[in-house]
């Protein structure tokens, strides 16, 4: 027990000894670099007070107008909340009911006893700046939040839905999923299809410079690349982010984990028997444009198509 | 804006997406088009309804489910044994030889012509049941064209 004890003393002096170095380090780093950081937030001399936004004013208009407020019903329907949030409701209700008590999105109150802003305020404005891609600004005089809060918002809500969500909704098909697919997709008449393939390029505003020759794609924009796989409801299986601009279907393909799971042989599993004009065939297949390269995996449109049997 | 952050948002949106999508996918106007014809064949209606079962509409509890994700090791089929490698009957499962016959499959031009030779023929053979859902032909022409 002794021996215990004194292992655990020893372990924590390590622990704390170690980080006293880190922080000597630190310290003497940014003091030879002239790197002494600014301090921010908190009172101090000289220090704009920050504005009086009135925090329940935007919580009360976005109830009022989405939710209703005071037993009268929301100024706006149904169609109007999917609009502007670019969801359902009952979407939006269980996004809200995940992290409207989460540390960092719950309502708190400050030193001075006044109460912060409200869960409804962050995930609507940080949801207006996923919608619509507006400036951060932009919902400051409605929903009451400062510029540097909602970008502060914006990305804890990323983070949070991706921790919380991605590996439900970002993932392969199940093999439940995979035979409704397939299942849909012949009776579309392509059996053995598993979904459809295909890039876009996303406008890359604030590219830094030295990446903007690289992202530069063939229209002159900079942007990054999205390959995605989806189904015939447009439900993503499969998204990859973040190839240059400059790259093309062949380029990302190469580059996605999808072609780097094709080629091990993990990826489309071979365990499906499929009929397709009287011959058996084992190797599922995407559907894919005239940029994809010509495998066996992808079904391209006809090059040159003549009859009208290669026009159906 | 960085590029992590570019990639964390665009993954954050197509989650939202899909979310949007396993809400409404019951009420997609080209499903119930289709439903509606399999209906008049009087065939199996496959599309997803309001009030299936979970599992008939894809709709997800928020529980991780990779551990059931498709993609592991490949597993034989009936009557394809898989071999230990020492003879001729085929490369064992995860070896290097079965990813480079894997790519060679995945990647065989023969095979994408052939696929796509077959399908023309497959959907020039259907071509009324299929285009039914979309155009509606008066019922002589739908009789000439299948």
């Amino acid at each position: 027990m002794d021996q215990e004890a004194a292992d655990d003393e020893l372990d924590l002096a390590v622990v704390l000894g170690a980080q006293a170095h880190l922080d000597i380090r630190r310290a003497l780093l940014a003091v030879r670099q002239g790197r002494v950081r600014k301090r921010t937030g908190g009172s101090r001399p000289g220090r704009r007070p920050n504005r009086p936004r009135d925090f329940d004013l935007g919580a009360r208009a976005i109830m009022r107008d989405y939710f209703g407020a005071d037993g009268e019903p929301p100024v706006y329907g149904e169609d109007a909340f999917e609009e502007r949030f670019r969801m359902p409701r009952p979407v939006f209700n269980r996004l809200f009911r995940a992290i409207h008590d989460q540390p960092g999105w719950r309502r708190t109150v400050n030193a001075t006893g006044r109460p912060q802003a409200h869960a409804i305020q962050k995930v609507s404005a940080a949801l207006r700046v996923l919608g619509y891609g507006e400036p951060f600004d932009r919902s400051d005089e409605y929903v009451r939040l400062s510029r540097s809060s909602i970008d502060v918002y914006t990305r804890r809500l990323t983070h949070f839905i991706i921790d919380k969500w991605e590996s439900t909704y970002l993932r392969r098909p199940t093999a439940e999923e995979l035979e409704h697919i397939m299942r849909r997709n012949a009776a579309r008449g392509l059996p053995g299809c598993i979904g459809s393939i295909d890039c876009t390029h996303w406008t890359w505003a604030r590219c830094a410079k030295a990446l903007a020759g690289q992202y530069k794609d063939r229209n002159g924009k900079v942007s990054v690349v999205i390959e995605t796989v989806c189904d015939e409801d447009l439900y993503i299986w499969h998204l990859f982010v973040g190839c240059p601009g400059a790259y093309n279907d062949k380029n990302v393909l190469a580059a996605s984990p999808l072609m780097l799971d094709i080629n091990d042989g993990v990826w489309p599993p071979r365990t499906y028997q499929y009929t397709l004009n009287g011959r058996s065939r084992r190797l599922l297949y995407y559907a894919a444009d005239a940029g994809y390269p010509r495998y066996a995996i992808f079904a391209l449109p006809h090059a040159k198509p003549d009859t009208p049997k290669w026009l159906v | 804006m960085s590029l992590p952050r570019l990639i964390n948002t665009a993954k954050a949106v197509a989650i939202l997406h899909n979310m949007a999508i396993e809400q409404n996918r019951h009420g997609f106007i080209s499903q119930m088009r289709r439903d509606a014809a399999a209906a008049l064949r009087g065939a199996e209606i496959c599309s997803p309804r309001r009030g299936d079962r979970p599992s008939e509409a894809f709709n997800k509890d928020d529980g991780p489910r990779c551990d059931v994700v498709l993609g592991g090791p490949v597993t034989a089929s009936a009557g394809d044994q898989v071999h230990d490698g020492d003879d001729d009957q085929g490369p064992l499962v995860g070896t290097g030889r079965y990813m480079r016959m894997a790519e060679k499959e995945a990647k065989d031009v023969h095979g994408h012509l052939s696929l796509l030779e077959d399908l023309a023929e497959h959907v020039w053979a259907d071509r009324g049941r299929l285009l039914s859902p979309y155009v509606r032909l008066p019922r002589s022409f739908s009789t000439v064209l299948s």
